[in-house]
């Protein structure tokens, strides 16, 4: 079994706890936020994905990993802001589609995100295509937008949401994933969605190389 | 054979005429004749004239060989202790539950005990009671000749849609979960009582129990921890109060080492009968690891996306595909899962019954 620096292992495990405390007695220490998040956290939460992908980890574990990610990224997030040492793998705008108020997938592949350095805009749950398509156009550049629905016949939101980026003129730009327990690879080929991942911690994987192609 | 006998020659392992089919879910039959839910209920009303009339059609014009004799849904007995249901008013999705639920904290949970404790379910809800009219209409229309299956979820999933937010009950199992015990124990009661008020109205077979948090949102060992004994409770209690016997509808991929040995315990400590699987488990496999060696009959899953499309020729190539991966096919019937598009029509579904229907001729494969 694989050891772990004591913050990496304490996101492991989901205790929260833990790992306030110890980013706070590191912020004392003067460690930048930039590399307790990179190095130690961004690692915690790569190793949950991992474990999930794997079949040890399962949601609750991956939501309780995410929760103690999400309490000590409150209390980075300003201080990142300020710092000149900020990175960011790119920016995300993310939503369960219209119809669907299924939040818990779309939850931990924001957080996964988050965790993996990546900027994301929650939009939240039963999102109209309006809202995509003002949440992106208020960013320039490549953007990544990630669909999500859980129950099947929301699926049909999906492809009316990228023909609405077509009328925007922005789908040049923006990467569309599609997530969700009914979506399939050949789902997301035939709506012409740039992919899909079989769950939350591929979904980082796909968004880090859709940044990059 | 007529639609019980055949249905009884799957559970028996014995050749039926033709494999049976189990029926489409349910928001989406209504969806597919025309209502959209608020059409047919509300918070605290329940359309039992046209719920009928939708499931009598369904019947007739489908021809399903098993049938859940009403509109049954996530949000049932929720109002009544507190919580708002959510009713989409489109696509085929059924109602469910929303965060405003009933146990929004633990300090919440002794008033929602106490009332769980003295809840009528046959009155206490009018979409429950509204529900349990349909399935007297229906009884009394075809309980003769078809078999009847009354439904709802068990455990984990009946505690999380009845009181809490999803998850917020998610992260219960870890922080607190001797309190998602005695949640669990409280729904899985509840659930047992409303299984019966449903057989006291006409449901005349199995009971269909559904667990759909499964292995696709905890581990075997939770499942194991939280769900076993409420599933054997479940299984018990309905063979004593009813002589039926349980099938489980459960979600996730059945196959890794852990999921099989849980489910091998759902058989041999828990009593299981039968089991509705979801697209995770191919129908080989089902054959060969759970009907043969487990000694239980079995859904096999078709696809949904074949079905969707159509066209018919498609869907019947499907089918054959299917019924040529599965042996002998004793203890097997076909199910279209959860994951059938709504916008699937009736024809495309029609044309699936059949092509089971006429491909599913017994002995098969020889």
């Amino acid at each position: 079994m694989a050891e772990f620096p004591e913050l990496t292992q304490a996101v492991i495990d989901g205790n929260a706890k833990k790992v306030l405390e110890i980013v706070n007695e590191e912020l004392k220490k003067n460690a930048t936020p930039q590399s307790l998040l990179t190095n130690y956290m961004i690692p915690g939460m790569l190793h949950v994905g991992k474990l999930m992908q794997e079949g040890e980890y399962f949601i609750p574990e991956v939501l309780r990993s995410a929760k103690a990610m999400r309490g000590a990224l409150e209390l980075l997030e300003p201080l990142l802001g300020q710092g000149a040492d900020r990175q960011s793998e790119g920016y995300v705008v993310i939503g369960t589609v219209d119809g669907d108020i299924h939040d818990i997938g779309k939850n931990l592949v924001a957080m996964l995100l988050k965790g993996a350095g990546f900027q994301v805009n929650d939009l939240g749950v039963s999102v109209k295509k309006e809202v995509c398509i003002e949440a992106l156009k208020a960013r320039e550049g490549k953007v990544i937008l990630g669909l999500s629905a859980l129950i099947t016949p929301t699926l049909e939101e999906m492809p009316i949401v990228i023909e609405a980026l077509k009328e925007a003129g922005l789908r040049d730009r923006i990467k569309v994933m599609v997530g969700g327990a009914p979506v399939t690879q050949e789902f997301a080929d035939e709506i012409g969605a740039d992919g899909t991942a079989e769950d939350a911690a591929g979904a980082v994987d796909l968004a880090k190389r859709l940044m990059q192609s | 054979m007529n639609k019980k006998e055949r249905f009884q020659a799957v559970r028996e392992k014995r050749a039926p005429d033709f494999m049976p089919v189990w029926p489409r879910v349910q928001s989406q039959m209504l969806f597919s004749y025309g209502y959209k839910l608020p059409e047919v209920t509300g918070q605290d009303w329940y359309d039992s004239d046209k719920v009928t009339a939708a499931v009598l059609k369904s019947i007739k014009e489908i021809d399903y060989d098993v049938a859940i004799p009403s509109y049954v849904d996530y949000g049932f007995g929720v109002p009544p202790l507190g919580g708002t249901i959510w009713i989409p008013d489109k696509f085929g999705v059924a109602a469910g539950t929303s965060d405003d639920q009933p146990v929004k904290t633990k300090a919440d949970w002794p008033r929602v005990k106490k009332m769980m404790a003295t809840y009528d379910v046959k009155k206490k809800d009018p979409r429950m009671a509204g529900c349990l009219e349909v399935m007297k209409n229906i009884s009394a229309a075809v309980g003769d000749e078809m078999p009847l299956v009354p439904m709802y979820y068990v455990g984990t999933t009946a505690a999380m849609f009845l009181f809490r937010p999803n998850e917020a009950f998610l992260e219960d199992l870890f922080e607190d979960p001797d309190w998602v015990k005695d949640m669990v124990e409280v729904a899985t009661d509840w659930a047992i009582d409303w299984i019966s008020a449903q057989y006291e109205a006409g449901a005349n077979s199995i009971c269909f129990a559904a667990e759909t948090m499964g292995t696709l949102m905890m581990s075997p060992k939770m499942n194991e921890e939280f769900n076993l004994p409420c599933i054997k409770k479940m299984v018990d209690e309905v063979r004593k109060r009813h002589g039926q016997a349980t099938w489980l509808h459960i979600h996730g991929n059945m196959r890794p080492p852990k999921a099989y040995e849980y489910l091998t315990k759902l058989v041999k400590e828990a009593g299981v009968e039968g089991f509705h699987f979801d697209e995770n488990c191919p129908a080989d496999w089902i054959k060969t690891e759970v009907v043969d060696k487990l000694g239980v009959s079995a859904c096999i899953i078709t696809d949904g996306a074949a079905i969707a499309k159509g066209p018919a020729e498609k869907i019947d190539e499907a089918v054959k595909n299917d019924m040529a991966k599965i042996g002998d096919g004793l203890g097997l019937m076909m199910a279209p899962s959860c994951q059938v598009l709504p916008a699937t029509s009736n024809e495309h579904f029609k044309a699936w019954v059949d092509a089971t229907h006429k491909y599913g001729k017994y002995p098969l494969n020889q």
